[in-house]
């Protein structure tokens, strides 16, 4: 039993590693960020693999312990981001193509929250509802932020296409 | 801007910045994280539960005194025969100085009569009060205890005096900021005197 466990997690972990480190690299702007929580998520979930396994949905447990962790690592630097912010992209950002380096300057410009529901939205593909169960907030919080996030990264994207073209 | 071009450059994004940098660690090593993780959960909370406790000594020590030890957990010594008045018989166990037999304030035939005051008898909590007697030897150690009254369950010493030559003693003592009552005694050459009650206001 306990090597079918194993397997199991491992199969688990080398299917949905990738697929988390992404989602989480665009709340977080960073992708070693996005390793660390994402790998100290599946450790977690080592430790209690015969239990979370058994859930509908162990790949969307690993994502909210690793959004949790994002959301404690930022407030505990978020002088260093807030300095991060200001002085634009880290040095990793500029090697993409213009275009995501435009999305990645108007995801900075968001607060973690609404990072957090637009990619459960757009890049991970829940619906309302499944986003409002994942992140433990009501539907009605997840459809205000994501109009708000919506509505601000539509503006940001704008004024940074704009910024590039002038560039 | 539509929400199918957001979903697709949203996507392109991920896609694209998003690749692990390094090879995935394997799963033992994920174990081995958890591990060491939960070891150092435990750590903290034990580091945590420390330091609460040291604090809360430090806080007794304060609340008794400036220069004293403040309140020390005892084991709680047998309860009184007689209802508690001002005049109780000090804890008959628990410290190691005085002695742990019984006495009382009165004076053996060989010896003088110690005598205990306290002044004044009633002030803020903090405050300072001057505890005074006779009856000692010259030159020798007086000691005082406190206690919260009635509980007798913590004992608290002070700092001790000395006898001057007619065996006199006098010290001050700034009291417990947490208003109430507290008990006081003092002892010298295994004799304890009566215990004054005294009462701290706000």
């Amino acid at each position: 039993v306990s090597v079918a466990v194993t397997n199991d997690f491992e199969g688990f972990f080398a299917a949905a590693y990738p697929r988390l480190v992404r989602q989480l690299f665009a709340v977080v702007g960073e992708v070693g960020e996005a390793e660390d929580v994402v790998q100290e998520a599946f450790a977690r979930a080592a430790l209690r693999w015969q239990r979370i396994g058994a859930y509908d949905d162990p790949e969307g447990w690993v994502r909210r312990v690793a959004l949790n962790r994002a959301h404690s690592n930022l407030r505990r630097s978020r002088r260093a981001l807030a300095a991060l912010v200001r002085v634009g992209p880290v040095a990793e950002v500029p090697t993409l193509s213009a275009d995501a380096l435009a999305v990645a300057a108007a995801l900075r410009r968001l607060p973690l929250r609404h990072r957090e529901v637009l990619v459960l939205y757009y890049v991970v593909g829940l619906s309302v509802e499944e986003a409002a169960r994942q992140l433990g907030v009501p539907a009605g919080t997840v459809k205000s932020r994501l109009a708000r996030g919506r509505a601000a990264l539509a503006r940001q994207l704008g004024e940074e296409e704009q910024e590039l073209r002038h560039a | 801007m539509r929400d199918e071009e957001l979903r697709a450059r949203l996507r392109a994004y991920a896609e694209e910045g998003g690749q692990p940098r390094g090879a995935a660690p394997s799963a033992a090593e994920l174990r081995r994280r958890g591990y060491r993780a939960l070891l150092g959960r435990a750590v903290a909370t034990l580091l945590v539960v420390g330091l609460a406790a040291g604090g809360a000594v430090v806080w007794a020590g304060r609340a008794g005194g400036h220069r004293d030890g403040g309140v020390v957990d005892q084991p709680r010594p047998a309860p009184p025969t007689s209802p508690p008045s001002t005049s109780l018989l000090p804890p008959t166990t628990t410290l190691r100085e005085p002695p742990s037999t019984a006495s009382t304030t009165r004076a053996t035939s060989s010896q003088p009569t110690l005598r205990f005051t306290v002044t004044p008898r009633t002030m803020r909590s903090g405050g300072q009060v001057v505890l005074a007697g006779s009856g000692c030897h010259p030159g020798e150690r007086v000691g005082f205890q406190w206690r919260p009254y009635p509980r007798t369950a913590s004992v608290g010493q002070l700092t001790p005096a000395t006898a001057r030559g007619d065996g006199s003693f006098r010290r001050t003592w700034r009291v417990p900021l947490i208003p109430g009552q507290v008990a006081v005694s003092a002892w010298c050459g295994g004799r304890y005197s009566h215990e004054v009650v005294l009462t701290l206001t706000r």
